[in-house]
């Protein structure tokens, strides 16, 4: 799962950036309006976290451009404002979730990991029909008799990504886009190493292999 | 309290009904004396006539030639008499039919005396007298006419006269109170363009009023302006100032986290929970706008399906089920911020203790009056006064209710309302009643 982070402190931007690494996801980052507007129009994130009193253009501008210009990306808007009208504002604008600030880390990957929930409810459903169980908070997967499968950090953000997509054609290039960050080295071949890895941990049939298009998770014959 | 239009038209009235007066008294006055002189200038014709035919011998004695005498005078009570008197003797006119006029000509010759007297049958008459001198000796002369015929032509007209100034008196005030509605339509207008104002329905007078007002007019918008626009600016600042503080906050708050277990720990932290808290407070009594501030209307069947969304997003884990129940139709003259703050600390509070339900009633009425009750624990009968309580904080009297609380309360105070609290009846849990009165011109 690959994140846009929009957020002007500097400091906290950093900070936020490797609280969100640990929890698994792949985190860019945008620290003006401008900058956010334009990287949530070029990439294809899965969530944003967005922050409302940017420099430039604000937070709310820079959402509802992307909504005119129907991007539904799911975006969880910071604010340090906090009032229920600015909430409401919000919600018109297109926001999908909403934290003020002060905050801990552990609310935002929480309200994160549920607002993707929510907006691939298919993935719960498909994962159990595997006998299988994401645990985001210890990142590993669990089997259904309660065997724990450790995963590395790439494994997991694949993973995720390949269970809120299930029997969708999901080709290599897509999955190292959203698998990794923008300024990452990004070689695609490296997908199919992390592939056959994940089908040794959980078992051949969970990832299909379509021959010049890509993957497709969860189908069994 | 002083109305112009009543002013304009007492004022207007009381000069048209003097001028008109006068203009009756006068008028009514000149007719009788231009009849008099008319009178009297017959008198005197006759007069000359009369003594034309007059003869007066060596011995004194008087006679007067018939033929210059007019019939009028032959006739018994005519209403034309004269009375020729010499040093021997005098002539009476056959229509005096023995009776005498009153008075005497005066005793030196050309002097007139013309004046009004009683006559024969009780008849006004105008009586001329003047001494002469024929053939070397005093002769007076007095004639005189009944008035009576005039003086009732005169009566007669100065009825048909009355009448005719009553009529134009009523027509000119009909016209005087149309003109004074009219000339003072522009600043109904403006009155009622405040009223509109007032009740939120208008951000702005309208300023195609005449000249006298417009002054007036653009010094209210231009305040109006200043005041939004202070209000925008104070609420931006707030904004800023609260992004400036949250934010490190935010990364103190993270970098504790870390250091969990550290001594420093727990002062620290409860410090940072408490500066926390105070710009939480603060700055949300700081952005409340207040009514009096605001020219906004806030339309509850507009604004809260929106906010009861967001409540559902924010309590997305528990699926609590939001019931809203609010007429169409109810536009409140008030800050849409400050009651949405209002609503949402309410809702939120009562969300954060229910099991499953959460119920928001607006009613229709005057003013802005509705409840939120929940079916949570809710608070114990006798410290539901502590909640109530003006004065009282919050967030100190019952641990846990009401981070929110206070700014309910404050909001509340601000727009002159009541806040109450008890027992939900229908759900078990808190009951929170508010009402807002309308009247916004009520001192805060």
């Amino acid at each position: 799962m690959r994140l846009l982070l929009v957020e002007d402190d500097a400091p906290l931007r950093e900070r936020l950036r490797s609280g969100l690494r640990q929890a698994g996801f792949a985190v860019d980052v945008a620290a003006d309006g401008f900058e956010a507007e334009s990287c949530g129009v070029a990439e294809p994130y899965d969530a944003v976290v967005l922050d409302l009193g940017l420099p430039g253009k604000s937070g709310l501008e820079v959402l509802r451009g992307w909504r005119a210009e129907g991007n539904q990306v799911p975006v969880l808007v910071l604010t340090a404002r906090d009032t229920w009208s600015e909430r409401v504002d919000g919600l018109k604008a297109g926001a999908d979730d909403y934290l003020g600030k002060p905050f801990h880390l552990e609310e935002l990957v929480a309200r994160l990991n549920a607002l993707l929930r929510r907006s691939h409810p298919e993935a719960e459903a498909s994962l159990a029909g595997q006998g299988l169980r994401l645990d985001e908070d210890r990142q590993v997967a669990v089997r259904a008799d309660g065997q724990v499968v450790p995963l590395t950090g790439t494994e997991f953000r694949l993973l995720r990504y390949l269970m809120h997509h299930p029997g969708r054609v999901l080709s290599k290039s897509r999955l190292s886009e959203h698998v990794y960050e923008l300024d990452e080295d990004r070689d695609s071949n490296v997908i199919e190493v992390y592939v056959n890895r994940l089908r040794q941990k959980l078992g051949k049939d969970l990832i299909r292999t379509r021959r010049g298009q890509g993957y497709v998770f969860g189908e069994r014959d | 309290m002083v109305s112009l239009r009543a002013r304009l038209t007492g004022w207007l009235v009381a000069t048209l009904v003097a001028l008109l007066a006068l203009h009756w008294l006068v008028s009514g006055m000149a007719p009788r004396f231009i009849a008099q002189d008319f009178v009297a200038t017959r008198l005197e014709h006759d007069t000359e006539s009369l003594l034309a035919g007059l003869h007066v011998d060596e011995n004194g004695g008087l006679r007067l030639d018939a033929t210059h005498v007019a019939p009028i005078y032959d006739r018994p009570f005519s209403g034309h008499y004269f009375v020729v008197s010499g040093e021997r003797g005098e002539v009476r006119s056959r229509s005096l039919y023995g009776e005498d006029l009153p008075g005497r000509a005066p005793q030196t010759p050309g002097v007139v005396r013309v004046s009004e007297a009683w006559g024969p049958r009780g008849q006004p008459l105008l009586v001329r007298a003047e001494t002469y001198v024929v053939s070397g000796r005093a002769v007076g002369l007095m004639l005189a006419e009944d008035l009576t015929p005039v003086r009732e032509h005169l009566a007669r007209l100065h009825l048909w006269f009355s009448a005719g100034t009553l009529v134009l008196m009523g027509l000119l005030l009909l016209i005087q109170s149309a003109v004074v509605r009219w000339g003072l339509l522009p600043l109904e207008r403006v009155r009622e363009d405040c009223l509109r104002l007032e009740s939120g329905e208008v951000a702005q007078l309208r300023e195609d009023v005449p000249l006298e007002v417009r002054p007036l007019v653009r010094e209210v918008n231009r305040l109006l302006g200043v005041m939004n626009q202070r209000l925008e600016r104070s609420r931006n600042a707030l904004g800023n100032l609260a992004h400036a503080i949250k934010t490190p906050l935010t990364l103190l708050a993270h970098a504790l986290d870390e250091r969990e277990g550290e001594r420093l720990g727990p002062d620290v932290r409860q410090g940072v929970a408490r500066i926390q808290e105070v710009v939480d407070h603060e700055l949300g009594r700081a952005r409340l706008a207040g009514r009096s501030a605001s020219t906004e209307r806030f339309v509850p069947a507009r604004e809260l399906p929106d906010l009861v969304e967001v409540m559902r997003r924010a309590h997305a884990g528990r699926a609590l089920d939001f019931q809203l129940q609010v007429p169409e139709g109810i536009a409140f003259p008030g800050d849409r911020q400050d009651l949405l703050e209002l609503f949402g600390n309410l809702l939120d509070n009562a969300a954060k203790w229910a099991r499953q339900r959460v119920v928001l009633r607006v009613e229709e009425g005057e003013g802005l009056a509705f409840a939120v009750e929940d079916d949570g624990p809710g608070i114990p009968t006798e410290r539901l006064g502590e909640l109530s309580g003006r004065g009282v904080r919050l967030d100190e009297a019952v641990p846990g209710h009401g981070i929110g609380l206070p700014i309910v309360r404050e909001i509340v105070d601000h727009y002159g309302g009541s806040l109450a609290f008890s027992r939900s009846e229908v759900l078990g849990g808190l009951r929170a009643e508010v009402h807002l009165p309308a009247d916004r011109a009520r001192p805060l």
